[in-house]
């Protein structure tokens, strides 16, 4: 344990030096994941009022709210330079639609007292050393995976949430293999601060296994959360120990990206199967191909219910965006749910036309299948099936064919066919009773034969 | 091993992470002790041949010096029949006053080397192939470079406001960055002087290479 002791005026510009490198820290790192290119200008001459944004001689644009939520969870207490040297950690995850998470990567910044070095001058040499991070921490933000999820991030898809805390970082919940790297460190003459991230390397998502790795997350959510009336949302959890101040959860703004999407590597298990003509193609190389249509009675089941519960979903999505929305420009108030610069007023009523043409496509869907009496006949039901089996003659008359065919479409079991009545059964089931009774002997010797045989295997 | 369109961006992936590191404000003189240090910009820049993203200082003039020489050594890799490769210097130095009339010597402090090697694919899936596996090598070599830049190694400092000259590129109107120089060379066969073989022998031992 180091016992140098920096002067008064050293300490106090190491502990604010500290503060504004923990919220650059954050703004990079919430920034990174907004699901958009960054460009800001370099200027030779800075002005005395843009000094906040240029702190660290790097033009970077402070997010009001990202600040908010860094310096409350920094609070008063002297975080990092001081025992117990609490890390300040910034969570990055993924929410789906159907309210599924997944924690992508989690940023650590630490401070520890076994490597000193006591010649570094703190207001010169520490000030550039954070400035050399902080550009280190811009560069790695672009190189993990997250960054290209982010990037393709919409209210339809999944949307890319952040969160800060005081304390150890959680890495399990990033999966088995997740990777760790080193984004820099900075020796001061009383300890060494140290950037990491740890991020996820298997990007599929399991709802069921999501939940299970919840393991001490109570979720609160109020019964007005996509109303007007949300507020902040303040998770609890069952370690509040561990923890030096409280979770500020908020989802970064889901904006459309103008780049050309590209294929997702997330697979996400859907709970509801919402498409209602499913047509199943062979994969490449198999010989066989199937082409078929759902039977559509004329009354039968209306299929209004799913794809209404899929529309919904994405429609109280992003009402919660544009209600949150207002509220973040109706309200000042620091408790209010920070960083919802989501979808315009606009955009909302584009949604919400969608929504109701889809509906309306919906009903008249299902009024085609259900007015069926309308002097209209159900549509035929047909079955082709074409059948190239491997060195074969491509003639489905061929007998390789008509093997498979048969072997594909047994014969139904006749006991399936014909269903004996209760009488029948119970008739025939007295007699068999008749037949065992009379054959007990028989019975008894089997058993008897048995048991003579494993004696004499013992 | 890069298919040659992927080339300028591998190198201009790496190179500008690189001078992001190695770039400070502009310095503006007020006396002769004191001094004002400019911001750096920064933009993001999506690849187009790689799944990747990186970011430079926002300085046209950098860019288009930077663009310049990887450009050169790109046409140079793709139109040579006889070499498949080649590498990429990017060279950080200091000048040293000499005595008398002599011109100040140049003494290189950081070297990076970037080794391409080119190849040729026959279809669309060997290509997809590639290509994620150059993304993934690519974001670790970021890492790599943010890893190198962190080290407590030597980095010039000029003792005096006048000798800023002598360490940084001082002829860019928004930034200054410390004076590189960026160099490549083709492989195959080449007529190696001595002089040449011994400069090589000494810049690879002062030379980081990736």
């Amino acid at each position: 344990m180091s016992e140098y002791h920096l002067s008064k005026e050293d300490y106090d510009a190491l502990e604010k030096f500290t503060k504004f490198f923990l919220v650059k820290a954050a703004q990079i790192i919430v920034q990174s994941r907004l699901g958009e290119k960054k460009t800001t200008k370099s200027k030779p001459i800075s002005s005395g009022s843009e000094w906040v944004m240029h702190r660290f001689h790097l033009s970077i644009k402070d997010i009001p709210e990202v600040t908010v939520n860094a310096k409350k969870c920094i609070g008063d207490k002297k975080l990092l330079i001081d025992s117990p040297y609490v890390p300040f950690c910034v969570e990055i995850s993924l929410r789906t639609p159907d309210r599924d998470t997944m924690t992508l990567e989690t940023w650590c910044i630490s401070f520890d007292d076994s490597v000193t070095d006591q010649t570094q001058r703190v207001r010169f040499y520490i000030y550039n050393r954070m400035s050399i991070v902080l550009r280190s921490l811009l560069c790695a933000t672009r190189s993990t995976p997250t960054y290209q999820l982010s990037r393709k991030q919409s209210p339809d898809k999944y949307i890319i949430c952040y969160r800060m805390y005081s304390g150890e970082p959680l890495v399990n919940h990033l999966g088995e293999h997740y990777s760790k790297k080193t984004i820099g460190s900075i020796l001061t003459p009383i300890g060494r601060f140290v950037v990491n991230v740890a991020y996820r390397t298997r990007l599929t998502v399991s709802p069921q296994h999501e939940q299970q790795q919840n393991y001490n997350l109570a979720l609160d959510i109020k019964d007005d959360h996509f109303t007007s009336g949300y507020r902040q949302t303040n998770f609890t959890t069952g370690d509040d120990d561990s923890s030096g101040g409280g979770y500020n959860d908020a989802q970064l703004p889901s904006e459309q990206n103008g780049s050309v999407p590209k294929s997702s590597p997330i697979e996400v298990m859907k709970r509801r199967h919402t498409s209602c003509d499913s047509e199943v193609s062979s994969s490449h190389g198999t010989p066989e191909k199937m082409y078929f249509s759902k039977l559509r009675a004329a009354f039968g089941p209306t299929i209004r219910d799913t794809p209404r519960t899929s529309i919904e979903t994405p429609s109280s999505f992003s009402r919660q965006n544009s209600n949150n929305h207002n509220n973040f420009n109706n309200n000042n108030d620091d408790s209010d749910l920070p960083f919802l610069m989501t979808l315009q007023h606009d955009q909302q009523q584009q949604n919400d036309k969608q929504m109701e043409q889809e509906e309306e496509d919906i009903r008249s869907q299902t009024n085609f299948y259900m007015t069926g009496d309308n002097n209209e006949t159900a549509p035929d039901d047909f079955i082709l099936v074409e059948v190239k089996p491997f060195f074969g003659k491509s003639d489905s008359t061929d007998d390789l064919a008509l093997f498979i065919r048969s072997c594909r479409q047994p014969p139904k079991l006749e006991s399936f066919i014909v269903e004996p009545s209760l009488g029948e059964t119970i008739n025939q089931l007295s007699e068999e009773l008749l037949v065992f009774e009379s054959k007990v002997e028989e019975f008894d010797q089997l058993v008897s034969t048995l048991e003579n045989n494993n004696k004499n295997f013992e | 091993a890069v298919e040659g369109r992927q080339i300028d961006e591998v190198v201009s992936c790496m190179f500008h992470t690189i001078l992001f590191h190695r770039c400070v404000g502009k310095y503006h003189t007020k006396g002769e002790d004191s001094y004002s240090v400019g911001t750096l910009g920064y933009t993001d820049v999506d690849c187009d041949f790689i799944d990747c993203t990186y970011l430079h200082v926002t300085s046209q003039e950098l860019q288009r010096a930077v663009a310049e020489k990887i450009s050169q050594f790109h046409d140079a890799l793709r139109s040579s029949d006889t070499a498949r490769s080649g590498q990429i210097t990017l060279e950080f130095y200091q000048k040293k006053k000499q005595r008398w009339v002599f011109s100040p010597e140049s003494v290189p402090w950081e070297i990076w080397t970037v080794k391409i090697e080119l190849m040729q694919l026959s279809n669309e899936n060997e290509r997809q192939f590639i290509r994620e596996k150059l993304t993934d090598s690519l974001s670790e070599r970021i890492f790599q470079i943010t890893e190198i830049i962190n080290r407590p190694d030597y980095v010039p400092k000029p003792s005096h406001l006048s000798e800023l000259d002598l360490v940084f590129d001082t002829t860019f109107v928004d930034i200054q960055p410390y004076l590189f120089t960026i160099s490549f060379s083709l492989d195959g066969p080449q007529n190696l002087s001595v002089g040449l073989a011994m400069r090589r022998l000494i810049k690879d031992a002062f030379g980081t290479s990736l």
